[in-house]
This record gives C-alpha cells, structure tokens and sequence, in this order.
C-alpha cells in the first residue's frame, strides 16, 4: 500500500536521496504534459460539438444553432474539466510540487489545485460507473420512456460491466470520501484507481480505432479529409486516458510505492510475466477489434483446437525446468496414438484387443519405455538431449511410418468394433460422491468458521478500528465469507443430488462412452460452443502438475536439478532419478494427450504430431521458462498455449490472411522473451 | 588455539594417515598425513594441481585413497561417497556448487530436507515454516536477510557463500570444507565470509579452508597445512609462521631453515 513520504505521526521522514529527487521530478514533469495534454482534448472536444465535427473544408460557418441541451451539457463540461485541467497544470509547473502529501499530513492546509483535480476526477469516475451500471440495466432507454425499469434480456457481458460498474463506483466513491476526510489509504485506493481507469481508457481509444474505417468519407477520399471523424472516434478515450494518467502521476510523484512497481514487482516474481502481459494484450486487442472474438463460440475453439499442445507443453516444460529437451514428443504422439488405437482394435504383441482402460493402462506403459529410452541415453552417456531426442524424433516416427501404409488413416471405425465403453458400478460412483461431499463439508468445516471469524472481528472492532477504509474491508471480507459459503453449499448439493439419482438405479451399471469421456462435446453446452471435455483433463493437469512443481518437494529438485546440478548433487538429490523421471513424465503427457486426440477424431495417420515439438517448447518459453533450465511455470505453459491458440482464431476474425500466422508468433516469442529477461533484470 | 576441556578432543576430529592416490600412472596424492582438530581453522593451502582437492575429494567421498586411512572422531571409518560424507557431518560448500541461483533462499536451505506437511502419501512443502526458520536459522550467526522467498539470485557472493555457511552450521554437522570461498570475491564480501566462518567455529564446527592465497585465509585460519606436488610440505600453527613464509611454501615447496626442526616430517628427500 502507498505510504506517504510526509512525517506520519511519530515517523521519522527519511532523507531523499539525489535519485529519489530526480524521480519525483519526472514524476512531476510526467504529470505536468500529461494535464496539458487532457486539458487541451477537453477544450477540442467542446469546440468540436459546437462546430458540429466538420470535416476542415467546410467548417465556414462555425456556430451551430440546433444544439440539444445534452450537447450543451457536455461543452459546459468538457469547457471546465479543461479550464480545471490546465489551471493544475500551471499551478503544479508554478509550485513545483503537487503537495499532495501536505495535503494528508497537515489537516489545516488547503487542498492545492493537484489535490482538487485528484479528487474531482475520482468523483467523475465513481459517477460515471455507477452511470454505467444504471444505464445497462435499464437499458439506455430515453427518460420519457423508462417506465419499466428492470430488463429481463441482460447477457452475460451486461451482467460482469453491471458488477465492475457497481466496485468501481463504489471504490471510486469511498475513495473520493477518503480524501475528503484526509485519510490516507485513499492514496493507495486511487492508485489502483486511476490505472485501471488509465488502462480503461487506452482499450476505448484502441476500439475507436478500430472503427477508423467508418469514419472515412464516402466518395472513398483518404481518411485526412475527415480528421473530425477520426477526433470523434477516439476523443473520449483519450480524454480519460490522460485525465487517469495525469491524475495518477500527481498522486505518485511524492509516494514511495508507486501502483505499477507494484504490479510490475508481483510480475517478476512470476516467470510468465511476459505471457501474463501478452495474454492480456492480445485478449484486449482481439477483443475490441472483432465483437466475435470474445463470444464463448470463438474462445472454445481457441481452447478446444489446443488440447494437444496444451498437455504436451506440460511435459515440455516440467522437462525444460530440469534442464534437458525432448525434440521427440512430435513423433511420440504419433505413435503412441497409434499403439493405443491398435491396442483397442487389433491387439499388440498378438494379445487379444483390450477394452478402454486396460488400453489406457498398456499405453501409458509404453509411453514409459519412450520417455525412459530418451532419459536413459540420455543420463548414460552425457550427448545433450536435444541430439539424442533429435535421434529419437526420427526413429520414433518410423513406427506410424512403418506401420501405416503409406499416405493411409487407420481409423476406427474401419473395425467395426462398438464404441470403447466404462462400466462403473453405480455403488462405486455413490461412494465417491459421498467421498467427495465428505471432503468439501470437511473443508468448509476449517475454512468457513475462518472467514466468518475475519468478518466478525471487523463488524465488532468497527468502532475502534483504526484502519481508514474499515467499512470497505468490512464489506469485503463479508462478500468473501459469502461467495466462498455458496460455491462450497452449491457443490455440496450438486454431489448430493447425483449421489440421490444414484440410489434410484443401484443395481445397474453405469456405462460411459469412453472416447466422449476423454474428449467429447460437453452437450450441456448450446450446440455451436465447441467446447470439449478435453480442456477440463488439460487444466486439471495444468493445476496439478503446477501443484506439484510449486508446493512439493519433487518440485524444488526438478527447479534445483535444472538450475544448478552440482548443488542438487551436493545436497543429495538423485539428478539423474529427477531428469529420467521427468523425460518420463513428459512422455506421460505425451499419451495424455494421444488419447484424447485418438479419442476426438478416432484416428491415426503416419504424420499425426509433426512439428508438435517447436510449437509446445515455443509455448513454453513465451510462458517464461528459460532453455537453460532452471525456471519456469506449467500456468506460463498455459499461458504461451492460449496466446497461440487466441492468435489462430483472432487473426481470422479480424479478416487477416492467416497465413501471416508463424510470423507473429515468431515476434511474439522474442518480445516475449526480452519481456521476461527485462522482468527478471529489474528485480536485482 | 582454543584450550579444550573435553578429554574426546584429545584425538583430532579428521585424521588422514598416509594417503596415496594414484589415477593410472599419475601419483597426485603421495602419502599425505592430515588433520583437523576440533573447534579448529585449518587453512589448506597449495598451488593449482598441489593436491589440495584430491587430498578433500578424498575426504568427501568423491575419490576412494588407493591407499592410507581415515579417521573420524578417531574410529576408522572408509567414505564411499558424497553422501556418506554428509552422513558423517562433513558438509563441503563448493564456490559454483553451492546454491541453486534461481531458487529462493529458503529452498536452497532447506533442498534435500524440506519440511513438509503430510497429506497420506502426498508431501506438501510447508513454506511459511521453512521461510521463518531459515531466517531465524541465519540471523542465529549473524545473516540477516530481508525475506527468506528472495531468489539467491538477488544475493552478493559473499551472502551466497555464507548462506552456504548458515546451512552447515543449523544443520548440525561437524566439519565444515570450504572450497575457494573467496577467490571471486571482493575484499568486502572476503571479509563477510571470513566473519561466519568464525562464528561457524564458535558454534562448535572445524573448519577446511582450502585456498592458493594465504592473504585470504591467513586472518581466520588456525593451522596452515601446505601441500605441493602431492606431498605435505608441512603443517604450521598461525603463530609459528609468516604470511610471506606460508606464501613462499606454497610456491617453493621448502621449509624456512628456522622450521626444520620442529617439523621433521616436512624435510622429504
């Protein structure tokens, strides 16, 4: 949280140093130009609807007769905000200081002009939201017409903008009451504040650019000759952007901790802080530039196309971490997709064909041989694993080639065979919910009484609590305690109920299609939202796999292997135990992934997983972990998965030729990886 | 030296009687006799390719003696391997090996050992345990740090050196190596490293200082033991010797006339 440089009462007020000054002056100097900049946006702004937004040529006769009191409302606005705008400019250039720590430390001083823009622009963004929110719900209807207030049609978008609208009103508000009685958490509230809205702001303007193509005159002229429809398009967003900006340079220029080294501290304490950032980027970007970008029917698809890549970038990356390769997890695919479909259908090593999960169970063995033939070459004689698995790339290839007539797919259905099913007893199934219900009821039984206690203490210390913003936190750790006891009370029952429907149908056994269950459609899902149960496998994995390289011992050795293997060796880690078991575990995932490919398109052909390789090790590096070893995140994995599966689906949507594909990712992965080596530079 | 009340410390902590090794047709070890007393310094000083790391690869259970036996806490006893060292209490702190740099400060203290919490079969690192005794642990001799979750990255040699130092002592071994600590450090951090390999010494550890420069281990060290081509050139308490005498040894190889003859051992033909 923001600390005041001021003298705080019985503090000692540290001696800046030459640096400390020289960053407060950029700071000052920072929200000098951005107030000049807003200010002249808000008089052009107001001059434009008075002129009427006329393209240059014609702007004879300036004055427009036919304005609407709305549109005067606005110049009158428009005309203060950007009076009050470089009147703080050119009171903070004359002062030299924004005395915004005055401000909170001496209760008789007078607010300056800084501290007065400050405040006023909280109020407008609290006003403004709660606007938002309000209109959304009664869906912008004129005055004369809001009868009947409440809307039954609100989507899901409307729902979240009524939500953030509703925080950041309330936020904004109880900030804006916080500087008026002086307290001083208000100046980490607006921080947050003024960069959201900053960042707000930035997506507006990029969206009225996007829309630039309207604004172009008919008679199909160059877009010069409508520079007022150009304003038009981006003024608002501009307009906010630099009010935030300005307002939070006044704010951070006599503070010790600045909102975005925060941010930019918690970034580089994750290794994926340049997928992080470059997740957000193209999800905003893609966002506003295609309204089909954001449906559920575009981002299943990201998600659903990328299973493969998904898992196997698991793998990759617990392996990069411990310092070695595996080229090979192309050709791995391919033929542990196809062992597991012969294994179904025609029987390996003249075994009968096996049902589902013995299947399963013979081919995660044969993935074992893969992986533990890469890590043992590997381990015994020392040759990098990048040329072994090259080695192994081709020799493992050979087995679809040579199996799979050439250019044929083995598919399926060809053995007119019945769909590959799990029987389960329903007695098994009864058991495990109940299992289950017993584990959340048992969780809600340590972590509910927790909550409630945070809460409790808050509601009876509110009188003699010292903090500030005592009501904010009050409401907070409320909403928590609520949102944490439905979600448990709402899976509690959901198992309950299943558990009851069991009852009814004891004695027969439950049959699951098994390649739906490894990859089908989830048909509670609308019918054109591709969305398959791969992706719930892909995440489970991500959240235990990133479990277990963060919160268990076998994690620490894989980090500790691939960092420094003389020091794992020297504390008594087997680094060779920790590297095979990893080339294994990669093959794993390898046959993770097969299957549910086999399971999705039930088929295999001889060049299924060519060219896997590069795209998982480029995931992973775009998601932060270093080829050295050493570091890295399975969430980053994700991460550097999504950006590539958001980047397929957006350039389509947003008419590119998509061919232009590999060339974005390839800038992507080395803005990426400087963004990362810059984040990890900044910390020392 | 420290006077000893204890009648066990009569014998010494490490005692390495007549060790030869021989790789092929190479002799680097000829018959070295070394030891280390408790609650001692020993400064093992000896030029690049002396012997000074075969004669502790020894120790450590790196290298297996061809022949010649070792002592510790003066029974017989034959180290096979690393980890048979550690078991023992010897604990070896390598420059480069040390610490994993990308690994945060308290699990570079507490790999290989980590305290968990146990959920059946699954272990779960405990991490808010490990950070605070890692900083108790370290701020025990003298380390303070500013957050145990740190990378060791963001760490100075010299603070890298003596986390290493830290671990060894609040792990309870006995015999402490250092590696070259300081040959990549700045007087500063020499300094640092210097100052808790004392305190190493007060909380009741000896000490292997294994160096090619007196300059860096002549303040802290106990004994000096010089090794050249293989053979022990002589062992020296710090007040019998010069820092220039131990520096010419060590390139010479020859005993200073005034020394010869309470070190008889040291005059080989």
């Amino acid at each position: 949280m923001g600390e005041l440089t001021s003298p705080a009462p019985g503090g000692v007020q540290p001696a800046a140093s030459a640096a400390e000054d020289a960053r407060r002056a950029t700071g000052l100097r920072a929200a000098i130009s951005s107030l000049v900049v807003a200010g002249v946006l808000c008089l052009l702004f107001a001059e434009q609807i008075i002129t009427g937004w006329l393209p240059l040529a014609e702007r004879v006769n300036i004055s427009r007769r036919d304005l609407n009191w709305v549109e005067l409302l606005v110049i009158v606005g428009m005309v203060i905000w950007g009076l009050l705008t470089l009147w703080t400019a050119y009171t903070t250039w004359r002062r030299g200081a924004t005395q915004v720590a005055t401000y909170f430390a001496d209760r008789a001083s007078r607010p300056s002009p800084a501290v007065i823009f400050s405040v006023a622009t909280l109020a407008v963004i609290g006003l403004v939201s709660l606007f938002l929110a309000e209109q959304t719900i009664t869906g912008w209807l004129a005055l004369g017409e809001r009868i009947d207030i409440s809307r039954r049609d609100i989507n899901f978008p409307e729902i979240l903008l009524i939500v953030f609208g509703l925080i950041a009103a309330l936020v904004s508000l109880r900030t804006f009451a916080g500087w008026v009685q002086r307290a001083t958490p208000a100046l980490a509230w607006s921080q947050w504040v003024f960069l959201v809205t900053a960042i707000i702001g930035m997506v507006i303007v990029l969206s009225g650019l996007f829309d630039t193509p309207m604004a172009i005159p008919a008679d199909g002229s160059s877009i010069a000759e409508n520079i007022a429809g150009l304003l038009a398009l981006v003024l608002p967003g501009l307009i906010i952007f630099f009010s935030s900006i300005a307002a939070y340079q006044i704010i951070t220029a006599e503070v010790d901790t600045r909102a975005d080294q925060v941010v930019r501290n918690l970034l580089s304490r994750t290794p994926g802080a340049g997928a992080i950032v470059g997740f957000a980027a193209i999800l905003i970007f893609f966002g506003v530039a295609s309204d089909l970008f954001l449906e559920p029917r575009a981002l299943a698809g990201a998600l659903t196309t990328n299973i493969t890549r998904g898992v196997v970038a698991i793998g990759i990356t617990m392996l990069m971490i411990s310092g070695e390769f595996d080229l090979s997890v192309g050709s791995q695919l391919g033929s542990i997709g196809l062992f597991f479909l012969l294994t179904m259908t025609e029987g390996i090593f003249g075994l009968p064909p096996f049902s589902a999960i013995p299947a399963v169970i013979a081919t995660f063995i044969f993935a074992t041989v893969l992986g533990f033939i890469n890590g043992f070459i590997t381990i015994r004689t020392g040759i990098p694993s990048f040329i072994v698995t090259l080695g192994t790339l081709l020799a493992y290839r050979a087995i679809p080639l040579v199996i799979i007539p050439e250019g044929r797919i083995l598919r399926y259905a060809d053995y007119r065979l019945p769909p590959p099913t799990i029987e389960i007893s329903r007695v098994v199934i009864l058991i495990g919910a109940l299992l289950l219900v017993a584990v959340f009821v048992l969780m809600g039984r340590r972590l509910l009484p927790r909550l409630w206690r945070a809460y409790r203490d808050r509601h009876e210390n509110y009188t003699n609590d010292t903090d500030d913003f005592r009501d904010l936190y009050l409401f907070l750790t409320g909403i928590r305690f609520l949102i944490t006891a439905v979600a448990l009370a709402a899976v509690i029952i959901f198992l309950l109920l299943g558990a009851v429907n069991q009852i009814s149908q004891l004695g027969s056994l439950l049959v699951i299609d098994f390649f739906q269950l490894m990859n089908g459609q989830l048909d509670f899902l609308p019918g054109d939202v591709n969305l398959r149960s791969g992706v719930i496998w892909w995440f489970s994995l991500v959240i235990i796999l990133q479990f277990i390289l963060t919160q268990t011992p076998y994690g620490s050795y894989v980090f500790a292997v691939g960092g420094n293997p003389g020091a794992a060796r020297a504390q008594g880690i087997n680094v060779n135990f920790v590297k095979v078991m990893n080339f294994i575990l990669c093959s794993w995932m390898v046959a993770f992934a097969a299957i549910m490919d086999v399971s999705r398109v039930q088929s295999v052909d001889s060049t299924r997983g060519d060219g896997l390789e590069l795209e998982v090790i480029a995931a992973s590096v775009i998601g932060g972990s270093l080829l050295s070893g050493g570091y890295g995140s399975i969430v980053g994995a994700l991460l550097g998965v999504l950006i590539f599966g958001m980047l397929r689906t957006g350039l389509v949507l947003i008419g590119l030729n998509p061919r232009i594909f590999n060339g974005v990712i390839g800038v992507i992965i080395i803005v990426a990886v400087v963004i990362n080596t810059f984040v990890r530079r900044e910390r020392r | 030296m420290t006077s000893e009340t204890q009648t066990s410390h009569e014998t010494p902590l490490v005692e390495m009687r007549g060790i030869v090794k021989t790789f092929g047709h190479v002799e680097a070890l000829r018959g070295v006799d070394f030891k280390v007393d408790y609650h001692e310094i020993v400064g093992l000083l000896g030029d690049n390719g002396a012997g000074k790391s075969t004669l502790i690869k020894t120790l450590t259970g790196v290298h297996t003696p061809t022949r010649g036996q070792i002592y510790f806490e003066g029974k017989p006893v034959a180290i096979n391997s690393p980890h048979e060292a550690r078991e023992l209490g010897i604990e070896t702190v390598y420059q480069d090996l040390a610490l994993v740099p990308l690994l945060s400060i308290a699990r570079n203290f507490w790999l290989g050992q980590e305290l968990t919490h146990r959920y059946g079969p699954i272990r779960v690192l405990d991490k808010q345990a490990m950070s605070a005794r890692t900083r108790e642990a370290l701020a025990d001799i003298g380390i303070n740090i500013r957050s145990a979750d740190e990378p060791v990255l963001s760490l100075s040699g010299g603070e890298r050196q003596s986390i290493a130092i830290g671990r060894a002592v609040y792990f309870g071994k006995k015999l402490l190596i250092l590696d070259e600590p300081t040959s990549a450090l700045s007087v500063k951090q020499t300094q640092e490293v210097l100052n808790y390999t004392r305190k190493a010494k007060e909380r009741g550890l000896s000490v292997i200082f294994i160096t090619h420069n007196i300059a860096h281990v002549h303040e802290v060290a106990d004994r000096f033991t010089v090794i050249r081509g293989g053979r022990k050139v002589g062992d020296f308490y710090k007040e019998e010797v010069s820092e220039m005498e131990v520096a010419h040894m060590v390139m010479s190889g020859t005993v200073p006339e005034r020394l010869r003859i309470e070190h008889p051992e040291s005059q080989t033909a």
